[in-house]
């Protein structure tokens, strides 16, 4: 397998998430020979990067986050498999594979790997009941039925920004809510608020967002997260409060779906990232090892 | 400029040559764009659409677009429940029951190519579970699947609603919408998110579902 994947292919595995876990999961399935792609809209592991010192790491006794991150991307670039810079948002069992959408393209696996670290936000007070009812998570999928009505956008990571300028192309006013600090690419035509959302007002349809500076107004409101909240991505799935629950193959409650890294859970450390992502890998290929007996 | 690149052409009259069995009909509603402003009607994608169904039967001598110029009191078009532009209706060997309304492309180009290899073979490949479901209806049902171009879920649903019009055409009329080319039915239906599934006029449920829980939905709507 190159880096190439054509279009409808199904590859054996698709990883989601390029911190420490899924970078694991990847140099595994490959020496397990499996063909894979790993999806993540950030940087590969970009929250490792921004540890100034890392000291529990076996091999390399006093390590700043960034050597670390740098050793760990540099493992992972021998693979060759390809690091698609999109965000999962729904997976979907469809007869022997799994379907993995993005806010951009369909991937296709007989297995996948969830390594998209802990959520770090749980959701909006209001978000859950409202999905569909003017909540969105796909500027690209929903936006055009917003057009002559008031969106917000709150972006949890600088890539709201470009959603929030695409929707200013057709609804009536944006607001974009950032909860981080520097805003730098957002355009002219976007309203700008440094806030902490609450919770999203409406009963049968948004009517608004709340926030600790005030409540503002609008027909749609569009969350742009890291990571998609875990139940909001697959149906039937079993948590563990906001977990994903796996056992000690790091299979979850759906078959060909594993997990691994701080998406399962405490302890939040890069040591069992990194093995949970080497069992899921192996799960993973034993599983698609499986799959293709059935099939010759 | 050709609608459909090169090298997807070549890739499709493969698949078409592989894949299909009896011949299938495009019926192409359109209207050209002098007559627009006298009748009130407009079209935006009219001229697409008609250049994407006429490459698509280039690619294989078993398609076959038959372009009919859309007027409100044609006959043909009100027994097909064609009442918006453009709309295309994909007929295999079996009656009709397969259509578009508004542009078939982004990722709903990938739907069309699907349904007609579907419709000539006359047969899909829903789940076994599915299909029992779905052959079980004996009553009218009207799924209208609202999509827009750029979402990636949207052909899923499509797809299941159109196939569940194949394995019972007597009863299931399926109808992929591109959405934001009817305004209106976004706020008739209050639609705020794609894919959003309407059966018989009630919305139904929002996002992609598996076959067979797309088929209890139906079920469920019917006896409500």
């Amino acid at each position: 397998m190159t880096s190439e994947v054509p279009g409808g292919q199904i590859v054996d595995v698709v990883i989601i998430g390029a911190g420490p876990a899924g970078l694991s999961a990847a140099v595994n399935a490959k020496a397990r020979n499996l063909s894979a792609v790993v999806l993540d809209i950030r940087d590969p592991v970009s929250r490792l990067k921004a540890y100034p010192e890392v000291t529990n790491y076996l091999g390399f006794a006093k390590q700043t986050g960034a050597d670390l991150a740098r050793h760990f991307t540099q493992h992972f670039s021998k693979t060759g498999y390809p690091l698609i810079r999109e965000r999962a948002q729904k997976i979907m069992p469809i007869g022997d594979y799994l379907c993995v959408g993005t806010d951009r393209e369909i991937y296709d696996g007989k297995a996948v790997i969830l390594a998209f670290g802990a959520a770090r936000t749980q959701s909006l007070q209001g978000e859950e009941e409202l999905v569909g009812k003017g909540v969105s998570y796909c500027v690209t999928c929903d936006g055009a039925l917003f057009s002559g009505k008031d969106v917000v956008v709150v972006g949890y990571i600088s890539e709201g920004e470009e959603e929030a300028n695409a929707l200013a192309g057709f609804a009536r006013s944006v607001t974009y809510v950032a909860t981080y600090e520097k805003v730098e690419t957002l355009d002219p035509g976007v309203k700008l608020v440094h806030a902490k959302p609450i919770s999203i007002t409406g009963s049968t349809k948004v009517t608004g967002l709340k926030t600790d500076l005030g409540e503002i107004d609008a027909d749609g409101v569009f969350l742009i997260r890291e990571a998609m909240l875990v139940g909001g991505m697959i149906e039937g799935l079993e948590l563990d409060e906001h977990f994903v629950r796996v056992d000690k193959s790091m299979a979850t409650s759906i078959p060909g779906l594993f997990a691994a890294g701080d998406c399962t859970g405490a302890p939040f450390q890069i040591a069992k990232a990194v093995g949970e992502g080497q069992v899921a890998a192996l799960s993973a290929a034993r599983y698609v090892y499986k799959q293709r007996k059935k099939e010759s | 400029m050709a609608m459909i690149p090169d090298q997807d052409k070549a890739f499709l009259k493969d698949k078409f040559g592989e894949e299909m069995q009896a011949p299938v009909t495009i019926l192409a509603f359109t209207r050209k764009p002098e007559d627009q402003d006298e009748a009130g009607l407009e079209c935006e994608f009219c001229s697409e659409t008609q250049q994407i169904v006429e490459e698509l039967a280039g690619l294989s001598d078993k398609i076959s677009v038959e372009t009919r110029e859309f007027s409100t009191d044609d006959p043909s078009a009100k027994d097909m429940g064609v009442d918006k532009l453009p709309a295309l209706v994909v007929q295999g060997p079996k009656a009709g029951a397969v259509k578009y309304f508004g542009i078939p492309g982004g990722f709903e180009f990938s739907s069309l190519v699907e349904d007609i290899v579907d419709a000539s073979r006359g047969e899909t490949d829903l789940s076994d579970e599915a299909k029992e479901k779905i052959r079980g209806i004996d009553q009218d049902t009207h799924i209208q699947v609202f999509v827009t171009p750029t979402c990636p879920y949207c052909p899923s649903a499509v797809r299941i609603a159109h196939q569940m019009a194949i394995e019972n055409p007597d009863h299931i009329r399926a109808d992929a919408i591109e959405a934001s080319e009817f305004p209106h039915l976004v706020s008739k239906y209050d639609l705020s998110a794609v894919p959003t599934v309407v059966i018989n006029e009630k919305v139904q449920f929002e996002g992609a579902l598996p076959d067979s829980e797309f088929a209890d939905q139906v079920i469920e709507a019917l006896a409500a």
